[in-house]
């Protein structure tokens, strides 16, 4: 059934995104800069931000060249410092009349005061440039065109992110720009080693994309694996590192994160320093790294700068806020409609007092109540900011409070929602899974009790352990166990006695045969 | 592969409605004592004391307000039927909702019922799914569980709570032979040991009082332990927590508080026979109260007591010994398990008339008091003027 | 056959995890009543024998299953025939754990839902962990086998106050037969049900460890027997264990103050579950190898719908169940686990002459 639905898509996606300019071969540039006018022109026709500029000078006219840029993307002020002026001030001055060839020598090695200075040699390459940023001299008689990188500082200033908030450590965070970005990058490790492979990705946009690792350290496997998968990437846009998550993730039919995102340096030089490879993009603060196990959803970096203890115990901690909002609701209705028996007697008194008088089974109370919440919780996301704080206030204590006096939900409910609701939002990348995944719990807890919930439980676990990221199995160092792995699991054991790096990234198993595994993958996924 | 996926999608509303063993917690009545007891005409009588938990919060948040007509936080039913899963099920006819049994706290056997057996009550509760096996479990003497059931305490909204409350208390004093579900399942067909049960009875219509033990023989009840019987009962089968003993002294009396107490059974065999029973306890205890004219400060002194504290204490043992030898011929101490364990092959031919061969042996009582310690002060407040 | 490889541990904890399966409900050393550690004891050491004779029989044939050796040993057509017959005692050992299952729930939890349901609820989880191959069952059973033992701790532990610890006296009370019958029950369940491993034995990535591996787990499932007999006698008496339906179940509801039963029933859930995936994997192995067809796949659902459709057909009620675990799958099981496995190592032993014995062993 999916394979039909994904054949279809594959189908769309190949009939349109036929663009002339893009497809054709690349042309070479006319010698003649009147040719070269009149096919930008024909180009750019209707780009109202595309300037060109001709500048003819020397004895009798004879040197001239075409400057041709977008506006507002370039530095005017650089622009006419380092390239118009001098030129102009050279030929202006120079006695001598120069063949068209020298002109073009003398501009590039001598005049141009830039230090960013390439060729291209299409018409097609040159076009690349202008509309990504650069400002593009065309001379005449020459077959070459100039490149000056006057690029104008664009987006904003490096900052705190706010979607990743730590209380000890760096708080830089990535930025909008990708060269910025890499030069966060590179500041923290000053290694020849750390190499960022370009290539542009999208057929219309573009896009920079930078894959990033260390050499020696990353798995030369694993790095392959990456660039093929990337390079397979056929589509209109790249906007964001998540367009490109969901191209090179190995099973597409599940609810995990199988691939890492950040926003902080200070954790993205830690995983490229674990041996794991980055995707930056250009356009986006996210940055993405593979492979991602689920362990490291309950890893945060403040768990390295702070002592091993506290951070073991709230790894520990995190991991069971993860099972109560996973599966707190659940075993509430489990407990309350099926297990009435295991329930101390004073308890169920409480218990069978506050359900007292409540129209609903728990199991559609937790329901109603549980997308009540999921709905405010979306509401205030995508509220301003300010909004969004009041409505979750309104939410929380009025709506909670009301219904309960209602008589709708009873208060234990409230709570258990409250908990859960807390509780989910300690493991940040596995929110949206534990969303889905509390429904099924819930839906098996109505239906069979704890017995539906663990059946359920051993589904999911299953799931876990097929699901691999670039070949590396997802609930590694846990299962398969890598006992010198668990030093970073659950229990942290101090910086200084880390001595090895994870193993688990160089499996014998996965060496060589990572292709093969992600064929195996999407075969069974599809079945 | 098309058909599993429609099936699959067809199992979903199924999934959504919840089925068959989901039953709301509103949908139940909470029991949370029950009595057994038999009519006249052989038939059971199974009574159920069911909380209402609404009920049971307003009475407990409204007590400050005092309401005019609070609805009553418990309510009892009786019924009869052949069997007793006959008579629960038959009770629907006049309760709401379904009962449960799991949170029964007490079960109250009716002393009719016990003289014919309690085999049947045991065979239900066990075969149950439902029941708790840490109910305690007691027998009315004098009144029927029902009229016990129907007291209404002032101590506590639940009345089952309250006699649950006793029976810890008593059980604290070591006055009465706290016995649970599990112990009946384990002990009732056993011939090592036979079944003693707590005695419960009724004061007026708002208490009751826990204390004495039911012996039973074969599972039907035989006679009664009173509470100094079951002291004696409970320290010779290392059953006493701590309890007070009152001591007579010299122109006064003296209560000490029992600590640490330990008891071990033995049989003695000469030529493969089984020639005495024996009786070992270790105890401990603290001086509470001393009312007495003697001064206390001298070893002497709490070695006298000491004497004194291990006759009273060998007394009752002795009491307790002689009851169960004597009149109800029933090896309540479990000198049977002793024999089972160590002389199994003399106990295969004795394993059916143990009861009366246990009855005429002899016993030796050995009763090693010690005193620790004498409070806050040391000779008595009352001295000779 | 697949060409996924598990690890020593993995291994390790299927055959430990396959062990315990139903034997946490049914105890079958209960026959002897209180001298049911003795029981243990020799089941498990003659079980343990029993299994390092398997590991002998895949070692003497690497990387070959059951029905590859069994075609090799016994020739084409007898091979076929007892590869055939094996298939259904692996399919009849899955629906007998169904059954066991479903009929546990059934009693202790859930009395008015269908048997069937329950059983079909939980085939598709089994069928999920099937189809995922042996290597995800590998990784799943070292997840889950390890909570078996420490629930069986935490369980003893609360009821650590209401202990009897002279409960197992007296020695041999009814002599020595009920005790040799007890154990020789042990022997065919569940350790001579490790048969099917024969299956998965291939897929063990370091061949030198396999004696070593499945002798280690006979004995730690041994022992963890023995943890549970002495508890279960210890806190209930001898008396109470041989009325009890489900033994151990009544020990975890004994605890003071809780009620650990939905942890009893995780660790069924557990055993259950790897012992029927282990089985369910081996059967549809078999067939597929016996056709000749290349993704076994396609035969999981056929054969998980047969078993749970006979799992409800096989008994008529629960007492047949217990007679058939106590009495009959004695004999039903000695010739798949004891008589061919034997004849296939004696005639592996003759055809490989004696230098490649000695190599095999080193």
């Amino acid at each position: 059934m999916f394979r039909k639905i994904k054949r279809r898509l594959r189908v769309g996606s190949q009939q349109d995104n036929i663009d002339t300019i893009y497809t054709g071969i690349d042309e070479p540039l006319p010698r003649n800069i009147e040719r070269v006018k009149e096919r930008l022109n024909e180009i750019f026709s209707e780009c109202s931000d595309y300037i060109q500029r001709e500048i003819v000078c020397g004895e009798d006219g004879s040197v001239r060249i075409l400057v041709s840029y977008i506006e507002g993307f370039v530095d005017k002020k650089i622009l006419n410092q380092d390239v118009v002026r001098p030129i102009l001030d050279y030929f202006s001055s120079a006695e001598r009349q120069d063949k068209a060839k020298r002109v073009y020598q003398l501009i590039k090695e001598c005049i141009i005061s830039n230090n960013e200075v390439r060729e291209v040699e299409s018409l097609q390459q040159a076009v690349y440039k202008i509309v990504s940023g650069d400002a593009v001299l065309f001379v005449d008689g020459s077959k070459s065109a100039l490149v000056v990188g006057v690029k104008a500082p664009q987006g904003r200033q490096v900052e705190e992110p706010d979607t990743e908030v730590s209380i000890r450590g760096p708080r830089e965070g990535f930025v909008e720009n990708l060269a910025t970005n890499m030069v966060l990058i590179r500041k923290r490790i000053k290694t020849p080693n750390l190499k960022f492979e370009m290539m542009q990705l999208g057929i219309q946009t573009k896009t920079d994309v930078c894959i990033c690792y260390i050499k020696g350290i990353a798995n030369e496997e694993i790095v392959k694996e990456v660039r093929k998968r990337v390079k397979k990437i056929r589509g209109d846009a790249i906007l964001d590192t998540g367009y490109i998550e969901q191209y090179i993730t190995d099973n597409r039919l599940t609810l995990f994160p199988v691939v890492g995102n950040s926003e902080k340096c200070d954790k993205l030089v830690a995983k490229l320093l674990e041996g794991r490879v980055a995707i930056l993009c250009d356009g986006t603060p996210y940055v993405i790294t593979v492979p991602h196990l689920f362990i490291e959803s309950i890893q945060t970096s403040d768990d390295y700068y702070d002592h091993a203890f506290f951070a073991s115990f709230m790894r520990v901690l995190r991991f069971l806020a993860l099972l109560i909002s996973n599966l707190l609701p659940a075993m509430y209705v489990a407990l309350v409609s099926f297990h009435h028996t295991v329930i101390p007697f004073k308890l169920i008194i409480t218990l069978a007092a506050s359900r007292q008088g409540i129209p609903f089974s728990p199991f559609v109370e937790a329901i109603l109540m549980i997308t009540a919440f999921e709905l405010l919780r979306e509401a205030g996301v995508r509220m301003p900011r300010p909004i969004g704080q009041a409505l979750s206030i309104v939410g929380a204590i009025v709506l909670g409070e009301a219904s309960v006096n209602a008589g709708i939900a009873s208060n234990l409910m409230v709570i258990i929602v409250a908990i859960t609701a807390i509780c989910s939002f300690v493991v940040p990348p596995l929110i949206r899974a534990t969303m889905l995944l509390r429904f099924a719990f819930l839906i098996a807890a109505n239906f069979l009790g704890f017995l539906g919930i663990s059946l359920v439980a051993v589904t999911v676990i299953i799931h876990l352990c097929r699901l691999r990221s670039f070949g590396i199995p997802y609930m590694a160092p846990l299962s398969p166990l890598t006992a010198t792995d668990l030093k970073d699991s659950f229990i942290m054991v101090p910086i200084w006695a880390m001595i090895t790096r994870p193993k688990i990234l160089f499996q014998e198993d996965t060496r060589g045969t990572v292709g093969i595994k992600r064929q195996e993958v999407d075969k069974i996924s599809e079945d | 592969m098309k058909i599993k996926k429609l099936a699959i999608v067809l199992m979903l509303p199924i999934l959504l409605t919840g089925c068959w063993d989901n039953v709301d917690l509103t949908e139940i009545n909470i029991v949370t004592a029950m009595g057994i007891d038999k009519a006249e005409d052989g038939k059971v009588i199974v009574t159920v004391q069911v909380v209402e938990p609404a009920a049971l919060q307003s009475t407990s948040s409204g007590q400050g307000g005092g309401g005019s007509t609070q609805p009553k936080p418990v309510f009892v039913e009786s019924y009869k039927g052949e069997t007793i899963s006959d008579a629960l099920i038959s009770m629907k006819s006049i309760v709401d909702k379904r009962l449960f049994l799991s949170t029964i706290q007490v079960l109250i056997l009716g002393e009719r019922f016990c003289k014919d057996g309690i085999n049947e009550a045991l065979d239900f509760l066990h075969r149950d799914y439902q029941s708790e096996y840490l109910t305690d479990v007691l027998v009315a003497k004098d009144v029927t569980p029902e009229q016990i059931l129907k007291i209404q305490s002032d101590m506590e909204a639940i009345p089952a709570m309250y006699i649950k409350g006793t029976i810890e208390n008593t059980a604290i004093r070591a006055k009465v032979k706290r016995t649970m579900l599990i112990n009946l399942f384990k002990d009732i067909k056993n011939k090592c040991r036979q079944v003693t049960i707590g005695q419960i009875t009724k004061v007026n219509e708002k208490t009751v009082k826990t204390e004495g033990t039911a012996v039973f023989r074969d599972g039907k009840l035989v006679g009664w332990l009173d509470q100094y019987q079951t002291r004696g009962y409970l320290f010779a089968t290392d059953k006493v927590k701590s309890t007070i003993v009152n001591i007579p002294v010299t122109n006064g009396k003296m209560s000490i508080e029992v600590l640490n107490s330990s008891g071990k059974l033995d049989v003695e065999f000469k030529n493969g026979e089984p020639a005495k029973l024996s009786i070992q306890v270790n105890l401990e205890g603290n001086i509470v109260e001393y009312i007495g004219k003697e001064t206390l400060d001298s070893p002497g002194d709490i070695y006298k007591l000491e004497k004194i504290l291990s006759q009273e204490v060998k007394k009752e043992i002795v009491m307790a010994l002689n009851k169960a030898q004597k009149d109800y011929s029933s090896d309540i101490f479990g000198f049977g398990t002793v024999v089972h364990k160590y002389h199994p092959h003399y106990w295969e031919k004795v394993m059916d008339e143990w009861n009366d061969v246990f009855s005429k042996l002899p016993a030796e009582i050995k009763v090693d008091a010690k005193i620790r310690r004498a409070g806050l002060i040391k000779s008595p407040m009352m001295k000779d003027e | 056959m697949e060409k996924a490889r598990i690890s020593s541990l993995q291994l390790f904890l299927l055959i430990t995890g396959f062990l315990f399966g139903s034997t946490l409900i049914l105890n079958p050393a209960t026959g002897a009543k209180n001298d049911g550690w003795l029981a243990i004891l020799i089941g498990g050491a003659v079980g343990t024998l029993l299994l390092a004779a398997y590991a002998s029989i895949a070692l003497l044939n690497p990387s070959k299953t059951l029905v590859e050796i069994l075609r090799d040993r016994f020739g084409k057509v007898i091979g076929n025939i007892i590869a055939i017959l094996y298939i259904w005692y692996f399919i009849h050992l899955a629906s007998l754990v169904f059954r066991n299952f479903g009929s546990f729930m059934l009693t202790t939890t859930y009395p008015k839902t269908p048997l069937e349901v329950i059983i079909a609820v939980f085939a598709l989880v089994v069928m999920y962990a099937v189809n995922s191959g042996v290597e995800v069952v590998g990784r799943m059973s070292e997840i889950l086998v390890p909570f078996v033992p420490v629930i069986a701790v935490i369980i003893s532990l609360g009821i650590l106050t209401v202990h009897d610890f002279t409960a197992f006296l007296p020695v041999l009370e009814n002599g020595i037969s009920p005790v040799i019958k007890a154990s020789l029950n042990l022997l065919t369940f569940p350790f001579g049900e490790t048969i099917v491993f024969l299956m998965i034995f291939p897929h063990l990535n370091k061949r030198e460890n396999l004696k070593k591996v499945s002798t280690l787990s006979a004995l730690s499932a041994t022992g963890l027997f023995l943890f549970i007999f002495f508890r279960d006698i210890t806190v209930l008496g001898s008396h109470l264990i041989y009325q009890a339906t489900f033994v151990p179940h009544l020990t975890s509801v004994l605890i003071p103050g809780i009620n650990l039963e939905p942890l009893f029933n995780v660790n069924l859930i557990i055993g259950g579950s790897i012992k029927v995936v282990i089985c369910m994997y081996a059967a549809v192995n078999g067939l597929n190898q016996l056709i000749g067809a290349n993704d076994y796949r396609k035969f999981t659902t056929a054969v998980a719908t047969f078993c749970v459709v006979l799992s409800i057909w096989v008994y008529e009620n629960i007492f047949e169940m217990f007679d058939w675990a106590e009495n009959i799958w004695l004999y039903y099981s000695i010739p798949f686990q004891i008589v061919i496995p034997l004849m296939l190592l004696f005639l592996s032993l003759i055809k490989k002459g004696n230098p490649a014995h000695e190599k095999s062993i080193e």
